[in-house]
């Protein structure tokens, strides 16, 4: 039999925490789970979507502290986030519907560590990490990219949960965020991606950051591929050099499944035409 | 012929914008639907599958699930007093699976949560067997026989003196003129093989009933979402071991069927029967969606090959064809569908010679059954794209070579009838092509592809007809009640069905035409197979063409029979008798600009009047129509009395680089013959073309061994209002003296030509031939590689 | 083990226990006897179920009841409680924009609670506010054209024509 609780303050939450603790974030996936025959009996279900301090946007120096059970359709009316991280905003509108995107959240979506998860390239553009809070109270922070080890499997321990996600603010950045869906609504993703860049006066890259999600187990971003580029100017050449190197580092770590043969060249593609579109 | 106007129109309601019947407790949410059905003392049942076909059970352990609190009953398949074989092809209960719908054992439990942990708890063992999943594998010398009634193939043609996986019953040829000659005279010949999957009608209210005993009457009584009452009751008194006549059906309001709620309920009230019978109490069984599109049939997968000749000025000569299709493990539609495929087989076309030949090959998959269009909007797919590469060889515009080759009035047909009826295609395509601005957009999309763009357009026009109502396939006959009461309320009632579709509203329409009261006096009785004689099923789309004929008959005969009473009130003849918004009045008189109450009676009077002299109130009529000459043997003859052409536009817009196709237009203009209600239409035609859009696009039933991949709604993907295009529908009405009123079909043509047209375009996009049925955002690729 | 929930169903309040796993969507109709709201898929992709929770639409298919303790809940039954019909019932009967009816009440929420958020939407934003709503037989269409008709004031409040 399942136990549910539902805190209404963080402290009060951390003493429910459990080895056999679920958390209930939106419980858009949670409650597929249960249906799809995911086994709750036995589990401690804490309830996070009443705890006020668990929602929210707040701007601290240069960044964002998006709060757990900050939900998407939140997001992408929050001002702050549409102003310092619009990728993030463009992401949260393509989640599902209005009805998912009214209850599922952020933390949700990074908790289940789904691989084509929307809200996640857009965190990991903005060098997202996840707080983490334990039962005792101690926190800890971890990049988003540490955090995720594979689908459905994170970092986070039994006596663990998420308190926020804090990201850059790339205000300045022009930022970009695409999807392939094979539908325009309640579309899981085939691809998606998210693009930052911050231009020098003389035209040359003072930063960029690329990030692929649903291409392989874990959402991507590119460092060394993001490195090489600063100082560059975002030539012909340089965009097809770019589109090529993301799309064979995909190859080379999937390795040549069936659906890499469509994913392959249209990452390529993409790539290809999002760094055009940060150019003009 | 004429483009349907609202003014032009000699009647009061029929051909008008009246609003549904039945929207009211639709918009409030107190409709009921079979789900919605609560009794008390009512148990729930489920049903318990396996996950790998085909199998033999070996032994069911059921012990565990049993001592669950709340589980009242578990049957299986080793039961030997439960019925196991449907009337029909499929099974209640068995022990060899053959599809993942099968099912191996029935729960009853007092709550839908110990139903599901019985079924979790039951522990079948079984024996794996080979099997069989794709046409090409089952057309195989060696491949393993899924029935024992499979045939063969000799020579290329089905014979029974062969085992093999063929359904011979699905089998029929078309033999007209002689391919070989016509081949000899024509400069083109192509052959193109084209591929369809299956999909999944999808409606929104998975299957449902509620079996119990009414003890009124004695009888079982079953109520579900059922497109067919009377096929149903069939399931239901077999199942139940009851005769027909202490069998009840009662019909629920349908929440969609498209043609999937036959069978698929059937057998669902069959196991609730077996339940019901065992625990002596109400039992209520919900499919899951995971379970409905598991078991529910599926519109067939195609294989085509076609082969096709013309003379270098585009005079189609000679047309050749192989279509086979997936019918899965069990099958009961495939004969029927299978027949409409072949008539229809090489198109809205006048061809001379033509050869086909149409079978449905048994496969360890769920199996194809009725789905909107019943075979047309595959075969459509794949005739139009041959037409389009034709058009391509010969250097000729497809639109052209359509209206070179087309039916017309006076000619034949590929079953060799002759059309004697006004047709109105080229007209049709004529209006189509001018309010599309066809050619300049097709100019202009050529241009705009030639630069080198992420994004191609296409366009592309199709030409289709289909045969209304049941045709040769059956006896499109049906029966009609109408009663009218002391307050001048009318009671209308027939074997049909509302499927969603306005049954309701266009009989009501007809039969307050005929009375000449209002709308709001036509009460609609939905299917009670204790109140109405069998009317056979609501399919191909015959609801108000063919369906409707006898409710009018019968309304015609009461409205004659109080006219003549009101005639020796009058003193007059009946024909000078007429009956307008509720009242009686001489035409003479020139009601009711110029009415006094003496000179007018009102048909609530006359029916009080009736009712207290005793004198009759009710009418029962019955509708055959002539039966059509054809013979199966080589399929010639007259297949239809009348036919539906519809006429269809698509305009797409197609991403190479990521596969994305958005399509941006549609247009489609549909004969109708006479429209009943024109909102109605619409809405048929508006729903029927995104209905296409997802078989042109997205929809498709992922299958692995059997197993279907995609089991729920996040993965089977159906268009959402952001993918609907722009849609322009264009309605027409031609004469004809079959269909009640003259109306034709509706429900089908509005979009079987949907896919092929956006297929089409889609070819036109890429300049490639579209083969293949979804356009995914893969197969784009492909196409692009 | 069951657990005692105390929410505002359609302006009452409701006390009721129920199992600790179940859905909204399953008290609503089998506990509430709301059959108006639908399960079509039950994993949130259909929009069948849609019921509005504090003001915002969710799927009450893939709500934990357990989590509603407190919260206000509206159905389909909410709006014609008094006998009258809302705006947007009346304008999805005027514009024929239903048919098997399966997803309708889905659809009136959803539309009803779009304009409350955005009075005055353009027809790509009611598309999208439409969108977690699958229809199988309407073709969206007029659905739109009902909710557009809303927008544009032809009814007035108690759902009597304007015009
Ligand atoms: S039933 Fe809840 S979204 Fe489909
Ligand atoms: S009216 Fe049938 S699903 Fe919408």
């Amino acid at each position: 039999m399942l136990n549910y609780f539902r805190p209404k303050t963080i402290k009060e939450c951390l003493e429910f925490i459990t080895d056999e603790r679920v958390y209930i974030a939106g419980g858009t996936d949670l409650m597929v789970e249960l249906k799809k025959g995911h086994d709750l009996s036995n589990k401690t279900v804490i309830d996070l979507t009443h705890i006020p301090e668990l929602s929210g946007v707040k701007k601290v120096y240069g960044e964002l502290e998006i709060m757990a059970c900050t939900t998407h359709d939140d997001i992408v009316l929050n001002k702050d986030v549409n102003k310092c991280l619009k990728a993030l905003s463009l992401a949260c509108r393509t989640v599902g519907s209005p009805q998912i995107r009214n209850k599922g959240t952020v933390g949700g979506s990074v908790g289940t560590a789904s691989p084509a998860s929307d809200p996640m390239p857009a965190l990991m553009l903005a060098d997202g990490r996840v707080v983490i809070i334990n039962k005792k109270g101690e926190m800890r922070e971890e990049k988003l990219e540490d955090f995720i080890i594979k689908p459905g499997v994170t970092t986070l321990k039994n006596d663990e949960m998420i308190l926020s996600l804090k990201v850059k603010s790339l205000e300045d950045y022009k930022q970009s965020f695409f999807k392939i869906g094979r539908r325009k609504a309640l579309a899981i993703a085939r691809l998606n991606f998210a693009m930052a860049i911050l231009m020098n006066n003389d035209e040359t890259i003072k930063d960029i950051r690329i990030v692929v999600g649903a291409a392989l187990p874990v959402t991507k971003r590119f460092y060394d591929i993001e490195k090489k580029l600063i100082g560059k100017k975002i030539t012909k050449e340089v965009i097809e050099q770019v589109s090529k190197q993301i799309s064979e580092q995909v190859l080379a770590i999937a390795g040549p499944r069936k659906s890499s043969e469509y994913k392959i060249p249209v990452i390529r593609n993409v790539i290809n035409r999002m760094l055009k579109e940060m150019e003009v | 012929m004429s483009l349907f106007e609202h003014n032009n129109n000699k009647y009061n309601i029929v051909g008008k914008d009246i609003k549904r019947v039945d929207a009211l407790e639709k918009v409030t949410g107190t409709a009921l639907y079979a789900a919605d059905l609560y009794k008390g003392n009512m148990l729930y049942g489920g049903n318990v599958r396996i996950k790998e076909y085909p199998a033999k059970i070996t032994k069911i352990d059921t012990k565990e699930a049993e001592a669950i609190p709340g589980v009242v009953k578990i049957i299986t398949c080793f039961d030997k007093n439960a019925k196991k074989h449907s009337w029909a092809d499929y099974c209640y209960l068995t022990d060899e699976v053959k599809f993942c719908g099968d099912v191996v054992a029935i729960v009853a439990a007092e709550s839908k949560k110990a139903v599901d942990k019985a079924i979790k708890s039951i522990k079948v063992e079984y024996e794996l067997q080979e099997g069989v999943y794709t046409i090409e594998d089952a057309l195989k010398e060696d491949a393993p026989i899924v029935r024992e009634k499979g045939v063969g193939l000799i020579d290329g043609i089905p014979n029974k003196e062969k085992k093999g996986n063929i359904f011979l019953d699905s089998y029929y040829p078309i033999r007209k003129g002689n391919v070989e000659e016509g081949f000899k005279k024509c400069d083109v010949i192509i052959e193109r093989e084209f591929n369809v999957p299956f999909i999944d009608q999808a409606y929104i209210e998975t299957e449902a009933c509620l079996v119990y005993n009414d003890p009124k009457d004695g009888s079982i009584t079953g109520e579900a979402s059922a497109q067919n009452p009377f096929f149903t009751r069939r399931y239901l008194a077999e199942a139940s071991g009851h005769n027909m006549s202490e069998s009840r059906f009662i019909q629920r309001t349908l929440g969609g069927t498209f043609g999937g709620k036959e069978e698929g309920v059937g057998v669902q009230i069959g196991r609730a029967a077996i339940l019901h019978k065992a625990t002596g109490r109400p039992v209520k069984m919900v499919n899951t969606r995971e379970e409905s599109l598991m078991d529910s049939s599926k519109r067939h997968a195609f294989n085509f090959k076609y082969k096709i000749g013309a003379t270098k000025d585009g005079d189609i000569l000679a047309a050749e064809g192989t279509l086979v299709d997936n019918c899965g493990a069990y099958n009961n539609q495939t004969q029927f569908m299978n027949w409409r495929a072949s008539v229809h087989s090489v198109g809205v076309y006048e061809i001379p010679n033509v050869k086909t030949d149409t079978y449905g090959v048994f496969t360890n998959n769920v199996h194809g059954g009725a789905m909107r269009g019943y075979s047309s909007p595959q075969v459509i797919f794949a005739q139009e794209q041959l037409m389009n590469e034709l058009a391509k060889e010969l250097g000729m515009d497809s639109v052209e070579l359509r209206r070179k080759n087309i039916i017309r009035q006076n000619t034949r047909t590929a079953t060799n009838q002759l059309i004697t009826e006004e047709v109105i295609l080229e007209e049709m395509m004529d209006e189509l092509l001018k309010r599309t601005d066809y050619y300049s957009k097709k100019k202009e999309f050529e241009d705009f592809n030639k630069k080198d763009n992420n994004i191609k357009k296409g366009i592309s026009l199709v030409t289709v007809y289909r045969g209304a109502g049941l045709g040769a396939e059956g006896v499109d006959a049906n029966g009609a009640f109408i009663q009218a009461t002391e307050d001048g309320s009318v009671i209308i009632n027939t074997g049909l069905a509302e499927n969603g579709q306005g049954l309701q509203t266009a009989y009501a329409q007809i039969a307050a035409e005929m009375l000449g009261v209002t709308m709001d006096k036509i009460h609609f009785h939905s299917v009670d197979t204790h109140a109405i004689a069998d009317s056979g099923m609501t399919v191909a789309s015959r609801g108000t063409t063919m369906g409707a004929q006898s409710m009018k008959l019968a309304a015609e005969k009461l409205a004659l029979i109080f006219k003549e009473h009101v005639a020796e009130k009058f003193g007059t003849t009946v024909d000078r008798i007429s009956c307008k918004d509720n009242y009686y009045f001489d035409i003479e008189d020139n009601f009711p600009a110029n009415y006094s109450s003496d000179k007018r009676i009102a048909f609530k009077d006359v029916c009080n009047e009736r009712l207290w002299a005793g004198q009759q109130l009710a009418v029962y009529e019955w509708f055959r129509p002539a039966l059509n000459e054809y013979d199966h043997h080589i399929g010639q003859g007259k297949a239809f009395p009348t036919y539906t052409y519809n006429v269809c536009i698509a305009e797409v817009e197609v991403d190479v680089e990521t596969g994305d196709i958005k399509v941006t237009k549609v247009t489609s203009g549909l004969d109708c013959g006479r429209v009943i209600n024109p909102n109605m239409v619409k809405g048929q035609m508006l729903g029927g073309i995104v209905m296409g859009l997802g078989y042109a696009i997205t929809e498709e039933i992922e299958l692995k061994k059997g197993r279907i991949l995609n089991d729920n709604f996040d993965s089977y993907i159906l268009p959402t209002s952001m993918d609907m295009p722009e849609m322009d529908v264009v309605l027409f009405e031609s004469e004809t003296k079959e269909g009640t009123l003259g109306a034709k079909s509706v429900g089908e043509p509005a979009t079987e030509a949907v896919a092929a047209a956006i297929a089409g375009s889609v070819g036109h996009a890429l300049n490639k031939n579209v083969d293949h049925l979804p356009c995914s955002l893969e197969s784009i690729l492909k196409y692009m590689d | 083990m069951k657990l005692q929930l105390n929410m505002t169903v359609n302006d009452e309040a409701v006390n009721i226990e129920v199992e600790q796993d179940a859905r909204l969507l399953d008290v609503l109709r089998d506990d509430l006897g709301l059959t108006g709201t639908k399960e079509g898929c039950g994993v949130g992709e259909c929009g069948a179920c849609t019921v509005i929770i504090d003001g915002k639409t969710a799927n009450s298919c893939i709500v934990l009841a357990a989590s509603m303790d407190g919260c206000d809940i509206k159905t389909i039954e909410y709006l014609s409680k008094d006998g009258k019909l809302n705006p947007m019932q009346q304008s999805f009967i005027d514009n024929s924009a239903l048919q098997c009816g399966f997803c309708t009440p889905g659809f009136v929420l959803s539309g009803i609670s779009l304009l409350d958020r955005n009075p005055n939407p353009t027809t790509e934003e009611i598309k999208e506010g439409i969108s977690g709503n699958i229809c199988r037989c309407t073709g969206y269409e007029q659905i739109i054209k009902a909710v557009e008709d809303v927008r544009d004031k032809k009814y007035v409040k108690d759902g009597a024509c304007n015009e």
